[in-house]
């Protein structure tokens, strides 16, 4: 959901590391290098992922001047899909074998007629489904180094914050409740304490909640 | 101890904080998050989704006027269950956001922003992505003071029995 207009949904990131003095020589390149590509299905591709202009989703012409505001990095992580539809392919595959069948006057194909055949009409029918595009944007405050990301999806997190990664050359870790607590624990020299840290009873008639504690190694 | 392991160990604290939100919410009105900052007005909503780790029904979710009072909500909490999610009302100095939080993931949905209305690009974008990075220092300096009383053994104790207490009277 979007930063630009409506009302915002998603998660908040956190960028661990500073960025080096040449921060943007490196991102004009790699933002080029992962940008947005339209999907290659003569190559079997299915899905493609890559960064676009927050103002303009076709525009995957990337630069420096064009994603970077004041102190904020914007972009839009596009993310585009191919699905087969599977009863669709069934139905043609089945039309093109019978077609075949009575071109050649027998009865049945080999397995490996058959499997050359899967391959055409899985290619022909693909080069006609429209892809699914979703854009979800993202905000990158360079003082802070605190991010959004208008989804709140854990693999598309993770898709994130290996492009995140690959482009910036910086590591980026989601807000959640257990890295929250760590920062400010090792900060404060706690980080132990939170370690042995156990749920507590909220309820004065509530039985002590159970953590499964793993086995240190 | 993996970090995917540590994460799903400590997910209690996500759970642990929102209930701690609508302790203090209901019993001051205010919460303070870091001291050097402005204290946060909290109200809950609906709905609220409250859940407990054992037993036979697991998940609560209260919709209606106002769940956060209801019956129900005290019945849930008496059996043990913490608010997980919520949608509610936040104010600090002046700025309201009305939101969705997911305890366990810190994921807001459902945030109105006001639109700045025509203005160049950047300077929209600036003061939308403000009031959102606002947002985040807000709820952070929140569950660090949270976690600051949670690792505090003896003021923890003095404040578990404020919570026991609330809940038994709600």
């Amino acid at each position: 959901m979007p930063i630009t207009v409506g009302a915002f949904g998603g998660r908040f990131w956190r960028v661990l590391e500073s960025l080096p003095p040449n921060f943007k020589d490196i991102f004009e390149r790699n933002l080029a290098r992962h940008a947005f590509r339209p999907l290659d299905i003569e190559k079997g591709e299915l899905q493609s992922t890559g960064w676009v202009n927050i103002r303009q989703l076709l525009d995957a012409r990337l630069t420096l001047d064009k994603v970077l505001f004041g102190n904020l990095i914007a972009l839009g992580l596009r993310v585009d899909r191919l699905a087969l539809n599977q009863r669709v392919f069934r139905a043609t595959l089945a039309q093109e074998i019978g077609k075949k069948l009575r071109e050649a006057g027998r009865d049945n194909l080999s397995r490996e007629e058959r499997l050359v055949l899967e391959d055409k009409v899985r290619l022909d029918l693909l080069k006609r489904t429209p892809a699914t595009t979703a854009v979800h944007e993202l905000a990158w405050n360079l003082e802070t180094g605190v991010v959004l990301f208008g989804s709140g999806s854990q693999k598309l997190g993770l898709v994130l914050a290996d492009l995140f990664a690959e482009t910036f050359q910086v590591t980026l870790e989601p807000q959640l409740p257990y890295f929250r607590a760590q920062r400010w624990a090792e900060k404060q020299g706690q980080a132990q304490d939170l370690m042995e840290l156990l749920p507590s009873p909220f309820s004065p008639e509530a039985p002590v909640e159970v953590v499964e504690m793993a086995a240190e190694e | 101890m993996g970090v995917l392991e540590l994460i799903q160990q400590k997910a209690f604290l996500g759970r642990e904080f929102m209930t701690w939100l609508w302790f203090r919410a209901e019993r001051d009105g205010m919460v303070q998050g870091r001291p050097q900052e402005p204290a946060v007005g909290i109200e809950l909503l609906g709905p609220v989704l409250l859940d407990a780790q054992y037993g036979d029904a697991r998940v609560s979710t209260l919709k209606g006027e106002s769940p956060a009072t209801s019956p129900e909500a005290r019945t849930a909490l008496l059996e043990g269950k913490k608010l997980r999610r919520a949608r509610m009302r936040m104010e600090r100095e002046g700025v309201e956001w009305v939101l969705t939080v997911d305890g366990e993931t810190f994921a807001v949905s459902g945030l109105g922003v006001p639109n700045p209305g025509r203005m160049p690009f950047a300077d929209s974008l600036a003061i939308r992505a403000s009031m959102l990075f606002d947002l985040e220092r807000t709820l952070g300096g929140l569950f660090d003071e949270f976690v600051r009383l949670r690792l505090d053994a003896a003021q923890w104790t003095v404040e578990l029995d404020a919570i026991h207490d609330w809940v038994r009277k709600k």
